[in-house]
């Protein structure tokens, strides 16, 4: 089984405060958590979906994947604290339901720019190597500091990547990892930064374009100019 | 004296626009170098402006300078090789007229949105520290691999920063690491990184936002998305 686990449970301080969360933000009337959840739906690979969601708006949302036809989301789960607990609450949920060779891909609920070509990817990376993360070359210097203050250092641009979603492994090696956060006390940014703290070994997926994540207002401008300019891409092949 | 050196000197290879580099391309009947310019030509610590350009496009920027009335470019020198040759021809064609203890704010062409405040930053930060690196946090994990295909590490995410532009000297330390880099037949990525080849010390200056490189298409399509959405601002403060 392949599931899709589907981080929309953050809160949208990104984007000021009082706003919606940024994952039901709407562009054309459509929220952009069904943008996301679309590619996977599509996707003949993809037998699952779990959304961990912000509490709030589970309600909110189990309307709209009715209304849009999502058929593939199997579970609903609230959210955690951080970014991090969210994760590994969508984790826990798939505990009865999942075996440790199914693979798992997780992605961002406001990446909705993703394709059906990474998607495959991802999968086809963690049949051969265990652990895929999506990412793309630096297309700007990265400088190191450790006083915010002081560069310390500048590494060679070559070597550097940004990772991006999904990231993708076998449930068996994500939720171990997880499990073994939760006991050892630790946080961290994203699966990829987890596993590097207990030195898994990742495998590199190089991304599709535009595989934005939409977390301050400019992004939102640049989703809305982006899609507009891959509609226009169906007629005029620009 | 303050001088601003304009590096307008690629050809817009990743752009898909074959018979125009990237800075010359048009939004809204102005060309991308022109937002750039402006920002400059308007600041009033600015005391003179120099601009590497594409040799085969000096005549046509002559031109545009006239139109759009830009009266502090005060020379124009052809571009080199690469981007580090480029900043190199200008730092030669500086030394004519600069004094040591001018101060140099290098810039991208490419990167109009820059702001009145990022300018008076760099300067302040020039007189305190001696030099001024403008720099974003990263908001996604950095990867570093040595082989582009497996993940080496994920550093910290809250010690690593990305270098944008302006990068601001003194003149005579800028062009002692070039003049060294010359003799050393040393290349490099732009002048962050070039300073710390040779150990130098770098202070670091937070960018303003959107202060955004064009170099692909979804660069320019998020380009005109803020334009506009800046000049809605204008109206309504949203």
């Amino acid at each position: 089984m392949i599931y899709s686990l589907i981080f929309a449970g953050g809160t949208g301080y990104g984007l000021g405060p009082g706003s919606k969360p940024k994952q039901f933000l709407e562009l054309y009337g459509k929220p952009i958590i069904i943008y996301t959840l679309e590619h996977f739906e599509n996707h003949k690979d993809i037998d699952e979906i779990v959304v961990v969601c912000i509490e709030s708006h589970i309600n909110e949302l189990q309307r709209l994947i009715e209304r849009y036809d999502i058929s593939k989301v199997s579970l609903i789960v609230p959210g955690g604290k951080t970014g991090h607990d969210s994760i590994y609450n969508g984790l826990i949920a798939l505990r009865d339901k999942a075996k440790s060779d199914d693979i798992v891909l997780i992605h961002d609920g406001v990446r909705p720019l993703i394709t059906e070509e990474l998607i495959t990817d991802n999968i086809e990376a963690v049949r051969k190597y265990g652990a895929a993360i999506t990412v793309e070359p630096a297309r700007e210097s990265v400088v190191h500091s450790t006083d915010r203050l002081r560069i310390s250092d500048v590494p060679n641009r070559n070597n550097i990547y940004i990772a991006k979603a999904p990231q993708s492994f076998y449930y068996g090696l994500i939720f171990e990892a997880y499990e073994k956060a939760g006991k050892d006390n630790r946080k961290s940014i994203d699966p990829a930064h987890l596993c590097s703290l207990y030195n898994i070994p990742m495998h590199m997926v190089r991304s599709t374009k535009n595989n934005i994540k939409i977390s301050a207002p400019e992004d939102y401008y640049m989703f809305s100019a982006l899609y507009e300019a891959i509609e226009n891409q169906q007629i005029f092949g620009v | 004296m303050t001088t601003a050196l304009i590096f307008a000197g690629g050809t817009g290879q990743r752009m898909n626009s074959r018979s125009k580099p990237k800075q010359f391309i048009e939004i809204h009947g102005k060309p991308i170098l022109i937002y750039t310019l402006e920002r400059f030509e308007y600041h009033e610590e600015i005391d003179d402006i120099i601009v590497v350009c594409l040799e085969s496009w000096i005549d046509r920027l002559k031109n545009y300078l006239h139109r759009f009335g830009i009266t502090k470019v005060y020379d124009i020198v052809p571009g080199g090789a690469t981007g580090h040759d480029s900043i190199y021809n200008g730092l030669l064609a500086l030394k004519k007229k600069a004094s040591p203890d001018d101060i140099i704010l290098i810039h991208d062409g490419v990167r109009p949105l820059i702001t009145d405040e990022l300018i008076s930053e760099n300067i302040n930060t020039v007189k305190k520290y001696g030099n001024a690196i403008t720099v974003e946090p990263t908001r996604e994990s950095v990867v570093i691999s040595t082989d582009g295909s497996a993940v080496s590490s994920v550093p910290t995410l809250n010690q690593m920063f990305v270098a944008k532009a302006p990068q601001s000297f003194y003149f005579k330390d800028i062009l002692q690491v070039y003049e060294k880099a010359q003799e050393d037949g040393v290349k490099s990525i732009d002048s962050a990184h070039l300073m710390s080849m040779y150990g130098k010390t770098m202070y670091m200056v937070k960018s303003s936002k959107n202060n955004i490189k064009i170099t692909e298409p979804a660069d320019y399509y998020l380009f005109r998305a803020l334009c506009k959405a800046a000049e809605n601002q204008q109206i309504f403060g949203i």
